[in-house]
């Protein structure tokens, strides 16, 4: 899978960039992701689970533009002894850039940015409510499927480390999703 | 006690072995003996002087065991006897202990009193004949209580050369068998430290034998002939599962036994009859005769059993009958007014009830407890007070006397019945007994479960002018009844009269009890008068829950974590009165502090946040609905 990756991302630095986002200067799109952590004990209490978002696209210039958005998560699981429920929301509100490789009906790109990941959990065990500072990464597909509408397809990588309270935890992880939106 | 003989036998056996393997005596620390002295007695032979007022029949309960809680919780007891009249001595000043005697409040079995340069009177144990055989002396014995209530047991003994035995030993023993709920075998356990010889050598053996888990641990240390020791067995509970115990030699401990029994022989539910306590002489060979010296005997327990007793209970110290606790109104006289059949008179032990019966006087005399509410048959647990037989008296025919429980049972018709411990006699001829019987005078079921009437021969005679405890404890497991009738601690007799007397737990009892002074056939020749102190009745301690286990564990959410104590156990199938809840405590330093008390539904508590390098030691109760029960421990490491 990285192997797979690592060649296409390889492939699509090696294109010349185009005319991206059909010409327009923005786009706006609505997104849901499925969720994998990247630590294991937050698979082992809330499991993998799905996100929901939306992003904002800004061309700046040639094949660059800025991107800004915004992923909400929530799961219940069970704590890891007493099997108690427990409760975990996560928003990331993430900004950065994406550089588009190719304009046209297909657009594959990259992207980087930072974020600030507000979480709260809550459990017998006790409450947490705090931010962070976050990294993601991201790469991606946009299609246009007709004039204004577009189709994007995205896997984001994200890492937050985090420890409020007794115990370091990573709020990111691999999400791969998909996302509806109009450039204008 | 085949088993036990058998297994004693075998380690006799590797006693001869290692006679060989040691040729060479090591000094063990020579103990030449001393003369008896008075060890200050720390403990209270039975309940007198009770300060606790007689109006609190109806404080609440709380308060109660609060009170008792530190009268009476885990007294020391200290039997002592050098058998030069030093020892035993009980809270009023007298002996249990007799000089040139062996006192039968203290000992049962055989003995004999010598003379014994530097030990003035010492025990002299003596076995011959054609057979294997043991002799022994036998302390008298708390009934219902656990290995680990002993704390100590010690002895100075000796073996003369002259006994011509070529194999035989002296030892202290504890032993008992223990019946575990739901298996039909009773499993023997024993603790022995003896001196024996083959008759040209000797050594210490230190036995530990627990055939449940085939146990057997043995260890040897040479010593000799005509020489004292002080041989000493320590009994320590560490925790819920391990028990320590230590074998002394002249104060020196010689060889240690961490045993994980503890769960099993610290519940006296397992040990109806209790752990013996003895001193045993034994030969091995036939023909011959072994002697062994025995003196200053000192046996440490703790007295359990009359912590939180007390649901019922007047030490009469307001100074008259606490009518909400007495019935006068079922007295039934004949020819005396009631006023002089009693009244509360102070003497050296504060007030007491002083009963008269006069003379010429015919019929029942009776002043009543008042019932417990709805207390049925199977929930009391123990009936108790203190007596004296003045010898002002002048009757020659003493009525019944005696402390009775009364129950009516409607199963499978109505019949009337009661059981107690009583004084009767007369003269200078007074004995006290007891036992259980029907009303003859109502009809008798025919049912298996018939009330059928028998009543225990009086067994003990007693003395003029001294008071004495009297005691019948209760204890009922389905259909299965027993009843021990005590006196001053000692037991007199045991009954089991399932088919005889026993109501049944099915059938619907009321009880009641009941001084009553009865005349059986004629009117005495004189005036009876008795004295009596320290009623007390007492419903059924709960008893802690079984197979109490803890663990720490590590407890997270994704960004918080604890550690906590998760403790487990299990409802006590033992329990004659339903639990109705269950209270944990944490016990640091000298304080015990309630955590939470639990539905008697719940067999599991989490102690959270606790701290990962601290040990947690805790204590767990049961309550049912008249008192809260005895504790059991257990530390979480």
């Amino acid at each position: 899978m990285k192997k797979t990756a690592f060649i296409l991302g390889v492939a699509l630095l090696l294109v010349p960039p185009g005319n991206f986002l059909q010409g327009k200067a923005f786009s706006l799109e609505i997104k849901g992701a499925y969720f994998q952590p990247t630590e294991n004990v937050f698979k082992e209490i809330y499991g993998n689970g799905r996100t929901y978002g939306v992003e904002l696209g800004i061309r700046i210039w040639d094949g660059f533009a800025l991107w800004a958005s915004g992923d909400y998560f929530n799961a219940t699981g069970k704590l890891t002894f007493t099997r108690e429920e427990t409760k975990i929301q996560i928003i990331a509100v993430c900004g950065g850039v994406k550089y588009y490789f190719l304009s046209g009906r297909i657009s594959p790109y990259v992207g980087l940015g930072i974020g600030h990941f507000a979480y709260k959990e809550e459990s017998p065990i006790g409450k947490v409510k705090k931010g962070n500072l976050g990294y993601i990464g991201k790469a991606g597909i946009s299609f246009n499927i007709v004039s204004g509408l577009i189709l994007d397809i995205q896997v984001d990588y994200s890492y937050c480390q985090v420890k409020p309270a007794e115990v370091k935890a990573n709020l990111g992880g691999l999400q791969a999703g998909i996302g509806l939106g109009v450039v204008f | 006690m085949q088993h036990r003989i058998a297994a004693i036998n075998n380690c006799f056996l590797a006693l001869l072995l290692a006679f060989v393997c040691a040729p060479f005596a090591l000094e063990c620390g020579m103990f030449d003996g001393v003369e008896g002295k008075e060890v200050p007695w720390t403990g209270i032979p039975f309940m007198r002087n009770n300060p606790l007022d007689s109006k609190a029949w109806f404080m609440d309960k709380a308060t109660i065991f609060s009170q008792w809680e530190s009268l009476s919780t885990e007294k020391e007891v200290n039997l002592y006897d050098d058998f030069d009249g030093h020892g035993g001595r009980q809270s009023d000043g007298t002996y249990l202990a007799e000089k040139g005697k062996l006192s039968s409040d203290m000992w049962h079995g055989y003995g004999k009193i010598v003379k014994e340069p530097g030990h003035q009177n010492a025990v002299k144990l003596t076995i011959s004949g054609d057979q294997e055989d043991y002799n022994e002396l036998t302390l008298v014995n708390p009934q219902v209580i656990s290995l680990t209530d002993f704390r100590t047991f010690s002895a100075d003994v000796m073996l003369p050369s002259v006994s011509s035995s070529k194999g035989y030993w002296i030892g202290l023993i504890y032993e008992g068998e223990i019946k575990i709920l739901g298996q039909e075998a009773w499993s023997p356990w024993m603790l022995y430290i003896t001196l024996g010889s083959d008759g040209q050598s000797a050594a210490i053996n230190c036995i530990w034998y627990y055939q449940q888990t085939s146990t057997s641990e043995s260890f040897f240390v040479p010593a000799r002939l005509d020489t004292w020791y002080n041989l000493r067995i320590d009994i320590k509970q560490l925790d819920s599962k391990y028990i320590k115990i230590d074998f002394l030699l002249d104060d020196q401990t010689i060889y240690s036994i961490l045993s994980p029994e503890a769960a099993v022989l610290t519940n006296a539910v397992n040990l109806p009859l209790g752990p013996r306590r003895s001193i045993r002489i034994q030969k091995e060979k036939k023909n011959d005769q072994a002697i062994a010296l025995v003196d200053n005997v000192k046996a440490v327990y703790s007295r359990k059993m009359p912590a939180k007793l007390g649901i019922l209970y007047d030490n009469f110290e307001t100074g008259s009958l606490n009518l909400e606790l007495w019935d006068q109104g079922s007295l039934d006289f004949v020819t005396v007014a009631p006023p002089e059949e009693y009244k509360i008179e102070s003497d050296r032990h504060g007030y007491v009830m002083k009963v008269v019966h006069k003379e010429g006087s015919l019929g029942t005399w009776r002043v009543e407890l008042k019932p417990l509410e709805s207390v049925p048959w199977g929930e009391i647990q123990r009936v108790s007070f203190d007596l004296l037989l003045s010898s002002k008296s002048n009757s020659d025919s003493f009525p019944r006397l005696g402390l009775d429980i009364h129950g009516i049972s409607q199963y499978p018709r109505p019949a009337s019945w009661f059981t107690g411990i009583e004084v009767r006699g007369g003269g200078s001829k007074v004995h006290v007994g007891g036992g259980i019987t029907d009303n003859q005078s109502m009809p008798v079921p025919t049912s298996s479960k018939n009330l059928t009437y028998f009543r225990t021969p009086m067994l003990r005679k007693i003395d003029f002018d001294k008071w004495y405890n009297l005691r019948m404890d209760i204890a009922s497991n389905g259909d299965k009844l027993r009843l021990d009738f005590f006196v001053n601690d000692i037991l007199l007799f045991s009954e089991t009269p399932q088919d005889h007397g026993n109501p049944g737990p099915d059938l619907a009892v009321k009880s009641h009890f009941a001084f009553q002074s009865q005349k059986l056939n004629r009117a005495p020749s004189g005036d009876m008068i008795v004295f009596i102190d320290n009623v007390h009745i007492s419903p059924p301690i709960p008893l802690p829950p079984l197979n109490v286990t803890g663990q720490k564990a590590f407890n997270r959410s994704l960004l918080r974590s604890e550690y906590l104590n998760v403790l487990k156990w299990e409802a006590n199938p033992n329990n004659q009165t339903a639990v109705e809840k269950y209270s944990i405590y944490q016990i640091e330093g000298d304080t015990k502090n309630l955590i939470i008390e639990l539905d008697s539904n719940i067999f599991e508590y989490r102690h959270h946040n606790v701290r990962k390098e601290t040990q947690y030691t805790y204590c767990m109760t049961a309550t049912n609905r008249y008192m809260e029960g005895t504790p059991t421990y257990i530390t979480i490491e």
